[in-house]
């Protein structure tokens, strides 16, 4: 069973993402925000980062950031709402393997979870 | 009994023979603490009837996270037996259909392809639209705004005459969600419902109607100069804009005798939209003008002879500012600057190449 960080604050989107990913078989594991992101980052290794970019206390960019410094090998994919072409762009260049605008098509990410899950 | 206590209830035994002032005083007093009792029993009452709402509300919305998940990302989930279930055990208060209606409306907003419109589906199967309808005819301007928001955001479509008349309502709200429910439901024509709009449009409906057309509008993009000569200015700057906007260079005829327009902030959104299309006859149309018009146009001019003109057709208004605008004084230095700034590094090319 794959293991997968979530990273998001909107209720909704996370009960809709806990659900959709332990349907497909995976362990969920949800932080509200960037500090308890922290936390358990630091606490146990994942098979994939799932993160919003706007999120209270530690931003998305920062989380990133210390994922790249600290755990490179784990794939990461942004779930924002942002459309701006920089922002996207500032993702990518720090070394997020995929970038996903909400409103999301929940079929469709899965299929992108996949397809990082058993890439290796 | 305690003597203090015997004394005071023989004082009040003897109400009668109280000065006049002091009985005044007890009643002034008598009253007030009616008041402050009824007061802190109405706040109770108020907090603890929230309090009750709120975990009903709660309960709901625990709910229908599980049914809306359920239904939509499990497949062993039976469809319309847990619809009809849900329909008639969670579905009979106000209070119930409003939560599922804001639920599903959440839910709606963060999802889209097959999710989104399985869940458009799911509003009509619990005849929520029955509810949004009945909503609409509320006498309370935002029922009917909340209404028509659900309506446009689910793209359920109604007969036209029932949303029609909120376009020239006297609220904001009303009418920018009826405007977004003809743009959003809209297959041809976005714009159509310019035609009966009567009241301005403002700033924020301005943006949220483009915004509606660049990210939820999904049809051809209307020749905006039907919209040139209509009654309202505010329409007519808009439409001016949007020609500017989704380059329709096409209209360049159409627009420019609107540079003479009577009115200023129709020609300033004309010298703006042309800049933008870069129109290269327009510094010879605005120019000769320059200095007649108000200080707004004559920065746009400024701004156009810098982004389409010339080190000379800046020249052209040199004598033409004021001694007193100093606003324009300074923005025309530093353009030229930059024109000479850039014919020195044009010069200091061409001398090295």
């Amino acid at each position: 069973m794959k293991k997968i960080l979530v990273i998001e604050d909107n209720p909704m989107v996370i009960k809709s993402l806990e659900f959709k990913l332990t349907k497909d078989g995976h362990e969920v594991l949800i932080a509200k925000d960037g500090r308890e992101a922290m936390k358990f980052l630091k606490e146990a290794n994942f098979d994939l980062i799932l993160t919003d970019l706007m999120l209270p206390f530690v931003t998305g960019i920062e989380l990133i950031s210390y994922i790249k410094k600290n755990l490179p090998k784990t794939p990461i994919i942004v779930l924002s709402t942002s459309t701006q072409e920089n922002i996207i762009m500032d993702a990518f260049n720090m070394g997020v393997d995929d970038f996903i605008t909400k409103p999301f098509s929940p079929n469709e990410l899965s299929l992108r979870v996949k397809r990082f899950l058993y890439k290796a | 009994m305690t003597p203090n206590l015997v004394i005071l209830v023989d004082g009040f035994s003897n109400f009668r023979d109280w000065a006049w002032i002091m009985k005044i005083n007890i009643l002034i007093i008598s009253f007030f603490l009616f008041l402050t009792f009824c007061l802190v029993t109405f706040i109770l009452g108020l907090r603890l009837f929230k309090n009750f709402r709120n975990s009903k509300k709660q309960k709901q919305e625990n709910l229908l996270i599980d049914f809306l998940n359920s239904y939509l990302f499990d497949e062993d989930f039976e469809k319309q037996k847990e619809i009809e279930n849900f329909k008639k055990n969670h579905l009979n208060t106000e209070l119930e259909i409003k939560v599922t209606i804001k639920e599903i409306l959440q839910f709606h907003k963060n999802l889209k392809g097959e999710s989104a419109t399985a869940l458009e589906e799911l509003f009509l199967q619990l005849k929520l639209d029955i509810f949004i309808l009945k909503d609409l005819d509320k006498n309370s301007w935002y029922n009917t705004a909340r209404a028509i928001y659900a309506l446009s955001e689910l793209t359920i479509e109604v007969p036209v005459n029932k949303i029609e008349p909120y376009l020239n309502d006297l609220r904001d709200e009303v009418r920018q969600q009826s405007q977004l429910y003809f743009l959003k439901t809209a297959k041809t024509n976005p714009l159509q419902f310019l035609e009966v709009t009567k009241r301005p449009l403002t700033t924020w409906q301005q943006i949220y109607i483009e915004n509606a057309l660049k990210n939820f509008y999904e049809g051809p993009i209307p020749d905006f100069t039907q919209w040139i000569d209509h009654e309202l200015i505010s329409v007519v700057e808009f439409s001016i804009r949007l020609i500017a906007r989704y380059n329709q260079f096409e209209n360049i005829p159409k627009l420019v005798p609107f540079l003479k327009h009577e009115n200023e902030s129709v020609k300033m959104e004309t010298i703006r939209s042309l800049r933008k299309l870069g129109y290269e006859e327009l510094l010879s149309l605005i120019i000769p003008d320059f200095e007649k018009e108000n200080l707004l146009i004559k920065k746009e001019i400024i701004k156009t002879i810098e982004q389409l003109g010339d080190y000379n057709d800046l020249q052209k208004i040199r004598p033409l500012i004021a001694a007193d605008e100093w606003e324009l004084k300074i923005k025309f230095l530093n353009i030229e600057n930059c024109f000479f700034a850039g014919e020195n590094s044009a010069n200091n090319y061409r001398a090295h190449a």
